[in-house]
């Protein structure tokens, strides 16, 4: 019986990875102890990570798999494609997922309303299923319905930081539209491609646009896929929804923001590995240009934000759309080595930026803004969460010997072999203002005295820190030194 | 002892003299622990990396691979020749350096004296690693850690002028290296396809002109360790590091590493294919040797102390990298000599200015005047040392200048040895009067700060740095024999 099921699971692995969480999401809806829900929303995220490290081995067993949902085969029904790349991209994801409820629910708790508890629990599933769903989904018409998911459920997850902050609302309608409307463009794209192809299915598009001549609709198309692909991955200059979002809205849901890029940026991804690859020359090179002058241009952009950012917060979002710009480039690539580099260029920053948000989500406690004056002297004051914030940010600027750092090279390598040498130098001006950011950030953590009168640490933290800290101080201020 | 293990070893013991100082900062009322471990790990440091440099005299090259991030491109480490001895010099000097912390710190009140020694451990540490990379990614990240380490250093009495001094260090060198030194290696690397460093060069058959002079320029100005003219002004920015760590740091490791860098880039990233990028090495020779001589021009307008040391150092790298860029045996050699040179006297230099802040609480050359009397050991070493950098023979620095010059004459440029000639005789107006007026002018009248400061932790490094700067006569003949086969 056992066997049997684990059998059926098997098979099913494709489907079930994308049923599990709305499942889940249903049940947790239906909660009304906050408790469960969360409970419910850690053990849905759960199985969905165990099933992704499953797929992720039969892939690697058995080579890439194609699941006709209800079994209709590929031309017209609804095709799930599992290989490698979603493979990655599911393991990655859903475990960045994971770890983002666990890290979350505690924050949740802190700074939604009891009533909203089951309802945040839900959304975050359902934006799960979404994330998911855009990495397995096998041709045009389910990505796009998965795009548009994402969106709404990530602008309604934004939406119930309203409660305290009313910001969050207009950031959440800013998501909302973005996401929708780089879901249209998508659509369009897509209905574009059938027009000329006569193929939903990514795969089989590719095939027919390497056969047919270059036509100027299918560049349009193309053009049009990559920018809305490009909205969910968070790429600048598309991000102005999304990254906005993860600095106004509730900490949990920021927490998740890693798991929402990483989707995003496989779904460019796979369609630059089944689509644009195969496309005819001229309109491979037409591609790759555009996706990495958008790349280099974003990376940039989102860098010099970040530069700016007056909110840590704030910082992590842009931090996380310069490194997407980072990873768009090594994809623009279009070469084996490029998409590796940008592979794990997708683990190094959902790393970095977990990170970033996990210690954004200790220091705001309840949601409060964390301005960059709250970072002065936290190497002292609380050295573990000080010491989170300062690995996240040295991945993020690519210091040596990081994750972040071998990425970049790699996609850097990759660019300029592919030609892109300009790409690869917009690239390095990003990563050099990347560097800027987060050196002040570190400057703050560990060389700066603290600020006047940490307010929010006061109210926020526990008793027996309280009296630890003022025993450290005491102590110091008697003649110890160092 | 195998050289693998003593590579490994001699890379461990610094960083456990960091961490023992570290670890004895726990304990503010043993200070005598504390400086004990530290001395005594720095000294073994020093033996290890003699006892490297024996092997590799001995032909027994360690190879340490501790990962390979990237194919062909591993973090580990090799002993050439030319990095041993460097290795070998970063270490004994900083052994002298412990010595004159312990004694320093106790004298001078330094805030947080375990961090300081730490972070200078660490960085002789850094420069060691930078030293013996045996590729450019293990050297790109020791020279950012060197890099870090040292702009910790700057920064770490908290004050407002040093965090700005900070930043400003940090911003030069961090933009050249990020900026010009990764891209030119990742473009090594991609065109390449490894990163190593391998006498030859991997560069050699591998680019066409123009790719070789961009990729130069790249490189050298990525450096910025070396002091290139528009990265230069972080040697000024630190002048806040506290005088201990000063010596080690900014007169011996961040100056050797970015010549030695330009030097390993020279003989074993291009070799031969130097041929090719024969435009942009005249033109960074030409670059140096003028930086040089402005630097040394503008060292004679600086009465505080440590800011002549630091435009002396910029002149002295110019000569460095000027050696790297004439690309023949004799001129790879003069680059080299002079880094140890430069490294001795500059250290030899800082100790006694060091000693004489705590001393008399003073810093501008005018109140030098006289005190050879007060302190006739520090000031005989220190006239040595002044001796040695305006390149006065049989001194260290004069055997640097000469081959020099006969790298640059061998090549054909005259108008290069003018400048090295114009550089040495502008070295001897910014350093000689002052050490000869130091030791024969009047008995400075003002009143000492701490006149019991000079205790003999203080005074013998100094003296012993003073002494190596005339020992090293006789170490010219049998290192150029040692380094030839890998200067070639």
């Amino acid at each position: 019986m056992n066997a049997a099921a684990a059998d059926l699971a098997r098979a099913h692995a494709p489907a079930l990875v994308v049923a599990l969480p709305i499942l889940a999401a249903a049940l947790a809806a239906l909660c009304s102890a906050p408790r469960l829900a969360w409970a419910i929303a850690i053990a849905g995220a759960g199985g969905v990570a165990l099933l992704a490290g499953q797929i992720a081995v039969s892939v690697w067993g058995q080579g890439a798999q194609s699941y006709a949902m209800g079994g209709w085969p590929a031309p017209l029904g609804v095709e799930l494609r599992v290989d490698a790349l979603a493979a990655f991209g599911l393991v990655v994801t859903s475990v960045a997922f994971l770890a983002g409820l666990i890290a979350g629910a505690g924050p949740a708790r802190s700074e939604l309303a009891p009533p909203r508890q089951s309802l945040a629990a839900a959304l975050a599933l359902s934006a799960l299923t979404a994330l998911l769903a855009m990495i397995v989904a096998g041709d045009a018409f389910v990505l796009f319905v998965a795009l548009q998911l994402n969106a709404c459920a990530g602008a309604a997850l934004t939406a119930l930081g309203g409660e305290r902050d009313r910001s969050a609302l207009p950031a959440a309608f800013r998501q909302l539209t973005a996401g929708l409307l780089g879901a249209l463009l998508f659509g369009l794209g897509a209905g574009l491609l059938y027009a000329a192809t006569g193929a939903l299915d990514l795969a089989l598009i590719g095939a027919v646009l390497n056969a047919s001549e270059n036509a100027r609709s299918t560049a349009a198309a193309l053009g049009l896929m990559i920018v809305g692909a490009g909205v969910a991955a968070m790429l600048a200059p598309l991000h102005v929804g999304a990254a906005g979002a993860l600095g106004r809205g509730p900490r949990f849901a920021a927490l998740l923001g890693a798991a929402q890029a990483a989707a995003g940026l496989m779904v460019l991804a796979r369609l630059i590995a089944l689509v644009v690859a195969a496309a005819s020359p001229p309109l491979l090179e037409g591609a790759r240009a555009g996706l990495a002058a958008l790349a280099a241009a974003g990376a940039v952009f989102a860098a010099v934000q970040a530069a700016g950012a007056k909110d840590l917060a704030r910082l992590a979002a842009y931090g996380l759309a310069a490194q997407a710009g980072a990873c768009a480039l090594g994809l623009a690539a279009a070469t084996p080595a490029g998409v590796q580099g940008a592979l794990f260029q997708v683990l190094a920053q959902t790393l970095a930026a977990f990170a970033l948000f996990a210690a954004a989500s200790r220091l705001g406690r309840g949601g409060a803004p964390i301005p960059m004056a709250r970072l002065d002297g936290l190497g002292r004051r609380r050295p573990l969460t000080a010491a989170t914030l300062a690995l996240g940010v040295l991945t993020l600027a690519g210091a040596p010997l990081t994750a972040g750092f071998i990425a970049k090279w790699m996609v850097l390598q990759a660019a300029v072999q592919g030609g892109l040498w300009w790409g690869a130098a917009g690239m390095m001006a990003s990563a050099l203002v990347m560097v800027a950011a987060c050196g002040r950030v570190l400057e703050r953590l560990y060389f700066q005295p603290p600020s006047a009168a940490p307010r929010a640490e006061r109210s926020g933290g526990r008793g027996g820190g309280r009296l630890r800290r003022a025993r450290r101080a005491r102590f110091r201020s008697a003649g110890g030194r160092d | 002892m195998s050289g693998t293990a003593l590579l490994a070893l001699c890379l461990l013991a610094p960083l456990a003299q960091g961490g023992a100082l570290l670890a004895a900062g726990l304990l503010p009322r043993a200070p005598a622990v504390r400086e004990g471990a530290s001395i005594l790990l720095a000294f073994c440091h020093a033996g290890l990396a003699l006892a490297l440099l024996q092997a590799t005299f001995a032909g027994d090259r360690g190879m340490l691979v501790l990962a390979e991030p990237l194919p062909g491109a591993r973090l580990a480490f090799a002993n050439d020749p030319l990095g041993a001895a460097i290795a070998a010099l970063i270490a004994l000097l900083s052994a002298l350096g412990a010595l004159y912390g312990a004694g320093h710190g106790r004298a001078s009140g330094v805030i947080a004296p375990a961090r300081a020694g730490a972070f200078a451990a660490g960085a002789a540490g850094m420069a060691c690693a930078a030293s013996l990379a045996a590729n450019l990614l293990t050297f790109f990240a020791a020279y950012v850690g060197l890099m870090l380490l040292a702009f910790s250093l700057i920064v770490q009495d908290g004050a407002p002028a040093s965090r700005a001094a900070g930043r400003r260090f940090l911003r030069i060198l961090l933009s050249a290296a990020i900026g010009l030194l990764l891209p030119a290696i990742i473009w090594t690397y991609a065109v390449a396809d490894g990163v190593d460093f391998r006498p030859g060069g991997v560069l050699e058959g591998k680019v066409a002109t123009v790719e070789a002079n961009v990729l130069l320029l790249l490189f050298v100005f990525g450096l910025g360790q070396a002091t290139p003219p528009p990265f230069h002004r972080w040697a000024i920015a630190g002048t806040r590091t506290p005088a201990a760590a000063a010596a080690i740091v900014h007169g011996v490791a961040l100056p050797s590493v970015g010549a030695l860098g330009v030097l390993k880039v020279s003989l074993y990233v291009f070799g031969p294919a130097m041929e090719y990028a024969r435009a942009a090495a005249v033109a960074i020779l030409a670059l140096a040797l003028a930086g040089a001589v402005a630097a040394s021009i503008a060292a004679l307008s600086k009465p505080d102390l440590r800011e002549r040391l630091a435009y002396s150092t910029l002149a002295q790298m110019g000569l460095a990298v000027a050696g790297a860029m004439i690309a023949s045996p004799a001129g790879a050699f003069a680059s080299a000599f002079q880094i140890v040179a430069h490294a001795v006297a500059k250290f030899t230099l800082h100790l006694v200015a060091g000693a004489v802040e705590v001393v008399t609480g003073r810093t501008a050359a005018p109140d030098y005047e006289g005190l050879g009397r007060r302190m006739p050991w520090a000031f005989s070493a220190f006239a040595l040392a002044a001796l040695s950098i305006a390149g006065a023979p049989p001194l260290a620095g004069a055997w640097a200048s000469l081959w020099l010059i006969a790298g640059a004459g061998e090549a054909g440029m005259g108008w290069a040895v003018v400048l090295i000639l114009a550089c040495g005789a502008a070295g001897f107006c910014y350093a000689c009067p002052l050490a000869a007026r130091a030791l024969f002018g009047p008995s400075p009248a003002y009143p000492f700060s701490r006149p019991d400061a000079a205790s003999v932790l203080v005074i013998f490094p100094a003296a012993a740095g003073g002494l190596a700067t005339l020992g090293l006569l006789f170490l010219v003949d049998p290192m150029a024999r040692f380094l030839a086969p890998s200067l070639r």
